[in-house]
Formats: structure tokens, sequence, C-alpha cells
């Protein structure tokens, strides 16, 4: 017989009616769900979760260990008020829990503090307040309110000591949801999959000849020092596919521990001559650091930007002239970017092989470039 | 757009189905597929993002699923090990299916997430390599090499031949 995948495989999966009217009914009044699975759906967490648990893996870190210390140590009250905020805790993403959004100058600030938090023990000098009543709520002041269940954040830029508390609260409220987790007979090792740990290379080896080449793509592109030893590297050969059209190539993935959303590369390298499939940086750090520009303004320059990232590519990896380009803004960039946009695509046909780039506009940085081998 | 109807009540008509599909496959049980696609719908009623066209309009909410599974994932890997045959809800799930199609869907259900939701965007639903990364936000070519990882999965656990729509 034969088997297709297909829709006919999930024909006996369907919605029920009554479950469409409750979920209508629930969407109308504005009812979330209470599952502890959308606690912690924001990309801070991410941050916090691969920073714990990277760490825990590990283990070694004497400033981790301090960490550590400082949670399991937390006054008793202090630990209650927590387990308050965990248990009211319900919002489907994490900006949610808070009064406004965080902007993008403290989310790059506190990629760095984050380091230093996990790294360097650096905590604040007060723990973040926890208030009855949003009455009790000072000018300018960071703190979480029971009455409300929000974190409210000033309405001016945190400062160092209130993004130290930050992450020292979203610490806090991980690790008290963790010995809730443990209590409840949840094995919290699971999530170590989150974990990365660097792939051993042997000095002379194909792989340390692979990583210099890719350190170098990677600083040729952006500028990035993948030479730094707080890079964690893993990699792997992957094995070609015909029907994609896909070579054999080493697979490169770079992270930083502790800083789960602020950096990351990606680089692609082919195991016959070392050429690059995939150059790519993944970190929140080099989008936010975009400068925006109006939607009509880049549509206006694209054959500008193309022409310069082109002439880039040719000079880095002497790729010629394309015998034809399209270049565009991404569609979910327009959608998410209120008008402004930091970012510029093209599709580069090359005649034996097509490639894509995604450029910043601001500086003619090429963000991501990517062979798309038989295309 | 919809004027004459709730926007809303229309819009999960037209789409929940699809969603639950989708997310019953990943997620594996009714209730926490239910919670995804109340946060989804619930996210569409609250942002009220506006669309050039029915087609982008699914697609963001299959994305908004999409992040919702993961997330749901990320917290709950307790349930990503339970093989179809022990899911109480089986008997529904295949009732009346060819015993090769339980076994392909069986193998399906018991991919890695990264793996099965290619395979359904891309086999189940139709999208392109370019709008299945599109949507999952990752890069083509990460598409492409999981389509090619779910396929060598599949090759190895299945025995007989497996047929491709597209």
């Amino acid at each position: 017989m034969r088997n297709d995948i297909n829709e006919d495989l999930l024909c006996n999966i369907e919605i029920s009616e009554s479950m469409k009217n409750e979920i209508y009914l629930n969407c109308k009044k504005n009812k979330r769900t209470a599952d502890f699975a959308f606690r912690y759906s924001g990309v801070l967490s991410v941050v916090i979760v691969a920073a714990v648990f990277s760490l825990l893996s590990i283990g070694a870190a004497a400033a981790y260990i301090n960490v550590r210390q400082r949670l399991e140590t937390m006054p008793d009250e202090e630990y209650e008020n927590y387990e308050y905020e965990v248990e009211n805790d319900v919002f489907a993403a994490m900006d949610e829990g808070y009064s406004r959004s965080l902007r993008d100058s403290e989310i790059l600030r506190m990629v760095e503090l984050e380091r230093d938090y996990y790294d360097n023990n650096m905590f604040p000098d007060e723990p973040l307040p926890h208030l009855e009543t949003k009455a009790e709520l000072e000018e300018n002041m960071l703190a979480y309110v029971a009455e409300d269940n929000l974190l409210h954040l000033p309405e001016s830029d945190m400062t160092d000591e209130q993004l130290l508390q930050f992450i020292d609260h979203d610490a806090k409220k991980w690790y008290v949801n963790e010995q809730a987790l443990i209590d409840e007979g949840v094995d919290v090792s699971e999530y170590s999959s989150m974990t990365h740990e660097s792939t051993p290379i042997a000095p002379g080896s194909t792989e340390e000849k692979i990583k210099a080449q890719a350190d170098k793509y990677l600083k040729d592109f952006y500028g990035a020092d993948a030479s730094d030893s707080r890079w964690e590297l893993f990699l792997e050969l992957e094995e070609g596919d015909e029907e994609f059209g896909t070579p054999d190539f080493y697979w490169l993935d770079y992270s930083m521990e502790g800083t789960g959303m602020g950096n990351g590369h990606q680089v692609w390298i082919k195991a016959d001559d070392f050429t690059p499939l995939l150059i790519n940086v993944t970190g929140c750090v080099f989008d936010l650091e975009a400068a925006k520009y109006p939607v009509e303004e880049v549509e206006a320059r694209k054959d500008e930007i193309a022409s310069a990232a082109i002439d880039t590519l040719d000079e880095l990896l002497g790729l010629g002239t394309p015998v034809g380009y399209t270049a565009y803004i991404d569609e979910y960039d327009k959608e998410e970017g209120n008008g402004q946009v930091g970012f510029l695509c093209i599709d580069l046909d090359y005649g034996e092989f097509t490639a894509f780039a995604c450029v910043r506009i601001e500086d003619g940085k090429i963000r991501q470039y990517m062979n798309n081998f038989h295309d | 757009m919809y004027e004459d109807k709730d926007e809303l009540e229309t819009v999960i008509d037209r789409y929940s189905n699809t969603l639950y599909k989708i997310c019953y496959l990943i997620l594996k049980n009714e209730h926490d597929t239910k919670d995804v696609l109340q946060e989804t719908f619930l996210a569409y009623y609250t942002k009220k993002p506006a669309f050039q066209t029915e087609e982008h309009r699914k697609a963001w909410l299959i994305k908004v699923s999409q992040n919702k599974c993961r997330e749901f994932l990320r917290f709950h890997k307790k349930h990503a090990g339970v093989p179809l045959e022990e899911m109480e809800e089986n008997l529904m799930i295949t009732d009346g299916m060819h015993a090769d199609e339980i076994d392909l869907l069986s193998m399906i259900w018991n991919l890695d997430y990264k793996l099965k939701s290619v395979v359904i965007l891309y086999y189940i639903e139709g999208y392109s390599v370019e709008e299945t990364a599109a949507i999952l936000k990752i890069t083509k070519a990460a598409a492409k090499k999981r389509l090619q990882r779910a396929r060598e999965a599949l090759r190895t656990e299945y025995k007989g031949e497996i047929a491709y729509e597209k």
C-alpha cells in the first residue's frame, strides 16, 4: 500500500465545536491559560534558563557557586514573596507581566550585566522590592506589586543597579519555581539539553583548521572576535543529501554563556574546499543595535545598499558580479517593525548557484550570507 | 474584513481546525493543544494584526501557535516521549486507518519537535521550504536540513515505502 505523508493522515484529528466555542468565549473574556508552560515564555527567561542550567551542568565556576549560594540562602520572607509571584504568574509572554516593555538600550546593557552577574558576582546592592499596593510605588522605582501582579518598571531607563535587581529577580524567581518543580517530583535535569558544551578540538586537527577558517569569516564579515575564550563552539560534520543538493559540510555553532539571547553565530563550511555555505549572526544584540529606517526610504535606497553588499561579497568571497539580484524587505520585518526596518534582504543569482544575503542598512554589514546549494 | 460576522469567531471557524491538527501532532494531547490554541487566538484578538491576504493571516496564526508549542515543550519535556500507542486518545486518532498508515503516523508523532514541525508545514500543510523557514523563523538551509533529517529518520524506522505528496 502506498503511504503518503499528507493531510489525510490527520483526518481523525479534529477540533470539536464545543472546544472552538470555549476558546472563542475565553478570548472574548481575555481569559488566559494558567498553565506553567506560559509562565516563563519571554525572551529574557531563555537567558536565565540557559544561564542557570548551563552553569548547573558545568558546576565548576566559582562565580556560579556564589550565584547558586545566593539563591539558596535567600531569606525566608523573600523566598515566600517569590513563591507568591510564581504562583500568580500566568502571563503568556514575560513582558506581559511588566508595566512597560523593556527598551532596546536596556536589553543591550542587560546582556552585559548578566555576564557580570553570573561570571563576576556583580550583585545589586539591594534586592528588588516587593510591594503590596501601587500606592507604595515611588517615582522611577523598580518593584513587584502584588495588587496588580505586575513588575513595575521605572518610566526612565533602568539604572545599572535596577538592571542588576531585574536580573537578580528573574534568577530568584526561576530558582523558586525550580524548587517547586522538584517538590512536585519533576526531574529538572531534563532541561539540561539547553546547555552547550564545547567540542574538543585537537591542535593540528582538521577541526582546528575549520574553526580557524570560520573565525576568519566571522571576523571579515562582522569584525567578531570568535577566538575569545568565552565562546563555546559546537562543531560537527554534516553529511550531504543528494536530493536537496546539500554537500558534506561542517556545522559550527558559537554561543556565549550567560548571554542566552545576546550573542551567537553559525557557520557552515563545505568539507571539500572550506568555502562558506552559511555565515550567520543569530544573537539579538546585532538586531537591537541596528538603526531603523522608514520602509519608504529603504525601498528607495535598496539598489544602492544591494550594490555595496555585492561588492563586499566579491571582496570577501570572490563571488564576482551576479547575473541578477532582487533586493527586498522581509514581510515579517515590515509587520513587526512599525514602519521602520533595519535590514534588507537580497536574493542573488550567480548563474551556477544562488545565494541570499541579509544586510544591516546602517553600515552595510552582512548579518547573514547563505549559499543556496543548487537552487 | 469579515464585516457581517464577529471577526474572531470567523477566524476561529476558519483556522482552528488547521491549528488544532498541527499543534495536536506536536503536543500530543488535547488539553495542551487547547491551551496553545487559546493563547494563539487570544494573541490575535488582543493584537489585532492587519494582513494583506488570508495567506498572511494563516501563516501568522501558524507562526504564533508554533512559538507557543515550542515554549510549551521547553517546559514540558515529560510529554515528548509518549508514543502514540500509549495515548488514550489514539483510538480516535487512528480510527479507520490502515496499519501502515498508523505506523507512519506513529513515527511522525514520535519525531523530535524540530523535525516534526518542518514535516507538518512542508508535507501536510503544503508550504514551500521558504515559507516553512519563514514561519519557523529559521534559515531556508536549516529547513532543508531538517527535512532531510526527518526523511532519514522516517526511512530508518519505517520498513515500507514512503511516498511524499510533494
